[in-house]
């Protein structure tokens, strides 16, 4: 119940921000910060039972009757997240109180950012798929509200769109294999239990469909190759949601969702080959656009996708040295990319540009963020002794003592994106804080306390952690790794693993990014048609399905009112029709007991309304069409009242009544008749015909099936003995199928409000 | 339309009708009725004064806003549910109170339920009366 409560409270303040926070800004942060600190307290009591290797489940029935619970585990893996998640987010609400300050819309702002955290904490500590599944998506929406957050630009729209149609889309892809998962091993949705059947999964021959399928959700919320694209125009989202996005979560969410099934993947070749492919692709091509960029953010981004290549690549990779470097690579990138982006947010914000063309002199004005980018940057590039270093070593290592034949590719992919990381580190840094130049604006100081402080905490704690990270990380991170693998629980982290290849590996990495940056006007020069370009083609898919959709639309919705009704009504008939021979119905019907018993007067009333509806055909004034209808219509109610249906006689009778009087209220509105020749009205005789006689059968079959199943008989005794009621059909209604009475007010009240819309806003009202 | 005769008339049917409808209502769970039709006959005379007097008038005599009404019953038949789940039942199963009142019979969960349903039909078609009489 603890866990579900603490992503319940974070959700439930985000609805509670949005509501109070423009006007007592002070109260909602000492209140979220309060909460937030509670949650890592909670979570941080729990790092002592699972540094003794113990798992926490919690579950909570949910779903009983499907056999779905929301089931929470936390283990080495999800505590580790839930932590990055948390104190990044706490941090995160820090600075966007001060940073968004004077922005308008701030109460929705913090709204979605904690609906974002509270999503995103879910999703590290199901152990549901149902639930991871739920969260998942949940995620996806909330960071479409945050990228949209300035939602009067084009250009913020168009990146929450695409962002939210590709997360979106991959998380389709994602449910399907969650799906097949469930199928293959029948364990009610449960991870814990598909985790530990791998073979079971490998034996059902559904595997590669679902490694296919998993991989496409995981690639596409972390941005991955083919689907990188959106994430450098998510950055049209304000500096905070792009530093928690980067850094902590959304994109992490990826990174986690294959760490966490990797135990069950790991044996299976297409898993690491799938998954070492697009990383290592990802990687290089996302390190080389960083270079080429100018914009801080985007430069930023296309690291962060480059980073989160690396982290595929080496579950790619697999094997115990592989999913520890990963693991600590998570924390080190998370670390310098969550800093690098607040500073950048802070660059922005005292100089007003964040191109690094127009930057100069930052040294000088802004020491302080000067230290702190100085620190990331190196984390970045892996320069001892930061975090990054260790982490880069880590990968060295774990790719040169590996038998995967892939692992030399990998390696000198590696070795050349970590030397344009350190050429767009000594770019930044040089270029944005040391040069001097056109930046003589004497203002630019550095900004609020509450602003420079976060960033440079996480710098420091960057570089402790990288000093000494056997006794800081190595514990949680150790456990953490072990959740992902079948090896024991070892990680052994030093800074200085002495003067060996993997060093020497390292340095080179430096010198040849300082080389590199000497080249860049050559590299920056090279660039590859736009045609080539993903976002290029993600925009001519939506255009095309833009067109096929606005050409189905013209032809569906043509605005005769009758064409629609008409093509409702034959593709209702022709399926009905489908399923009826499908069925084998028409073959057990007979009509010799609907002729026995037949009375006089049922006739007559049946000839009524044959006479009335041919009359029909024949009328040109609405007004007497509207009566004609009458007449159909309270026919048909009195033989309900012969069949003893009273009470849909009497629903029927005063339909009827009111549609009569809505009519002639609206009578002398309506458009003038215009009738089509008659020849050309023939052509809805044989729709009306077989609509009427798909009808006409329907009921019919009911009435056979009802002698069967003897459902009258339960229901009528049922609902005085349960439902306390002697009219069945009021009982059905609001006790025994309340549910649907309750989707049809549904309904009723949107429909409502779509008659609203639909009157009173006319079109030509249009400017007021 | 002015018609002198419904226009006076009118002036009994409002009760009249609202309370035929209650009747209907409160039979509905043992004999014919319900909230479905109680909610479309209580809306009977507020169509033909919308008829008589135009929109503007009936509004005034209406006093409150039709769309809220049929939110207002959405709202009741939605949270009529969730007394079951409070005792750890699933939503929408019925409880009743084990005595019986006078005049009122049984008082269970449902009747709130139907309630809804009523004002919900009751204020959507008034809703879509006001607005087709509307200017």
């Amino acid at each position: 119940m603890t866990i579900l409560s603490c992503i319940l409270a974070v959700i439930i303040a985000s609805f509670l921000s949005a509501l109070f926070y423009d006007r007592h800004r002070n109260i909602v942060l000492s209140f979220v910060s309060l909460l937030f600190l509670g949650i890592i307290a909670y979570f941080g009591s729990l790092l002592g039972p699972v540094l003794d290797g113990a798992t926490i489940v919690q579950e909570v029935i949910w779903v009983d009757t499907l056999n779905i619970q929301l089931t929470f585990l936390v283990d080495g893996l999800s505590l580790f997240f839930a932590l990055l998640v948390t104190d990044f987010g706490l941090l995160i609400f820090l600075y966007a109180h001060w940073y968004m300050k004077d922005s308008p819309q701030i109460n929705r702002f913090a709204g979605y950012l904690l609906l974002f955290s509270g999503s995103m904490l879910g999703l590290v500590l199901s152990a549901n798929l149902i639930g991871l599944f739920v969260f998942w998506e949940l995620t996806s929406l909330s960071s479409f509200l945050l990228i949209g957050f300035k939602h009067k630009e084009e250009d913020s729209r168009r990146s929450a769109r695409q962002a939210l149609l590709i997360t979106v889309g991959g998380g389709l892809a994602l449910m399907a294999g969650l799906i097949l998962l469930e199928i293959a091993t029948g364990s009610g949705y449960n991870l814990t239990e598909i985790l530990s059947q791998p073979e079971v999964v490998a034996s059902s021959g559904l595997q590669s469909a679902a490694i296919i399928l998993i991989a496409v959700g995981a690639l596409t919320k972390s941005a991955q190759f083919p689907f990188h694209f959106w994430l450098p125009n998510a950055m049209a989202a304000p500096t905070p949601v792009s530093a928690y996005l980067h850094s902590a979560t959304m994109v992490k969410a990826g990174v986690y969702l294959i760490f966490r099934l990797n135990p069950l993947f790991q044996e299976a070749p297409l898993w690491h080959h799938l998954l070492g492919a697009a990383g290592a692709l990802t990687m290089i091509w996302g390190a080389l656009k960083a270079f080429q960029e100018d914009d801080l953010k985007r430069i930023l981004a296309y690291t962060t996708i480059s980073a989160l290549g690396i982290l595929f690549m080496m579950i790619g990779l697999g094997g115990e040295a592989a999913v520890n470097a990963a693991m600590v690579y998570v924390l080190a990138h998370a670390l310098y990319k969550c800093d690098l982006f607040m500073a950048a947010g802070n660059i922005d914000h005292q100089t007003g540009t964040r191109r690094i063309s127009q930057l100069s002199d930052l040294g000088r004005k802004m020491p302080v963020t000067t230290v702190t980018v100085a620190l990331a940057l190196a984390s970045m590039a892996g320069v001892l002794p930061l975090l990054g270093f260790v982490g880069k070593e880590l990968l060295y290592d774990a790719l040169y003592h590996t038998a995967d034949p892939f692992a030399m590719v990998y390696l000198v992919l590696l070795f050349l994106a970590g030397a344009l990381f350190t050429a767009v580190s000594a770019d930044i840094l040089y270029n944005a804080f040391f040069k001097t130049g056109k930046l003589q604006d004497h203002t630019i100081r550095e900004g609020h306390l509450m602003l420079i402080f976060p960033p440079l905490l996480l710098a420091a704690i960057s570089l402790l952690t990288g000093i000494a990270p056997g006794w800081t990380i190595a514990p949680l991170l150790k456990w953490s790794a072990a959740s992902i693998h079948d090896f024991a629980p070892s990680m052994k982290l030093k800074l200085w693993h002495g003067f060996n290849l993997v060093f020497l590996l390292s340095l080179a990495t430096l010198l040849t990014g300082v080389g590199l940056y000497f080249l860049r006007n050559w590299l920056r020069r090279a660039r590859k048609p736009s045609w080539a370009s993903a976002d290029f083609l993600y925009d001519q898919v939506i255009a095309g399905s833009e067109s096929v959709a606005q050409y189905t639309t013209g032809e569906i919705q043509n605005g005769y009112l009758r064409k629609y009704i008409a093509t409702v009504i034959v593709t209702f008939s022709i399926l009905l029709l489908a399923a009826m021979v499908h069925g084998q119905v028409f073959q057990s019907l007979s009509a010799a007991p609907l002729l026995e018993g037949l009375q006089i007067y049922e006739l007559v009333i049946l000839a009524l309304i044959a006479l009335a509806t041919g009359f029909l055909f024949r009328v040109r004034s609405k007004l007497i069409v509207t009566a004609t209808f009458g007449i159909i219509g309270y026919s048909i109610a009195l033989t309900y009242t012969l069949f003893s249906a009273p009470e849909v006689a009497i629903t029927q009778f005063l339909a009827e009544t009111l549609t009569l009087i809505l009519l002639i209220l609206i009578i002398h509105r309506l458009p003038s008749y215009t009738l089509e020749t008659s020849i050309a009205r023939l052509k809805y005789l044989p729709m009306a015909i077989l609509f009427g006689a798909m009808m006409a059968i329907t009921a019919y079959v009911m009435l056979l099936q009802e002698k069967n199943t003897g459902s009258k008989a339960y229901f009528l005794e049922q609902s005085i003995s349960k439902g306390k009621g002697q009219n069945a059909v009021n009982v059905i209604l609001v006790d025994f199928r309340a549910l649907d009475t309750l989707g049809e007010i549904t309904v009723l009240t949107v429909t409502m409000i779509g008659i609203i819309a639909l009157l009173k806003f006319k079109p030509n009202n249009k400017k007021a | 339309m002015k018609t002198l005769i419904l226009a006076t008339l009118l002036r009994a049917l409002i009760p009249l009708f609202i309370s035929f409808a209650l009747y209907m209502f409160f039979r509905g769970h043992d004999k014919p009725g319900g909230g479905f039709i109680a909610g479309l006959i209580a809306s009977i005379p507020f169509m033909l004064h919308a008829m008589v007097f135009g929109y503007e008038r009936t509004r005034q005599v209406f006093r409150v806003k039709a769309l809220m009404l049929a939110a207002l019953g959405l709202l009741m038949a939605l949270l009529s549910g969730f007394f079951a789940v409070l005792k750890g039942e699933p939503y929408l199963t019925s409880a009743w109170v084990t005595q019986k009142l006078p005049l009122v019979g049984k008082i269970g969960t449902p009747i709130f339920f139907d309630f809804g349903v009523l004002l919900v039909v009751f204020g959507v078609v008034l809703q879509i009366t006001f607005l087709l009489t509307e200017e």
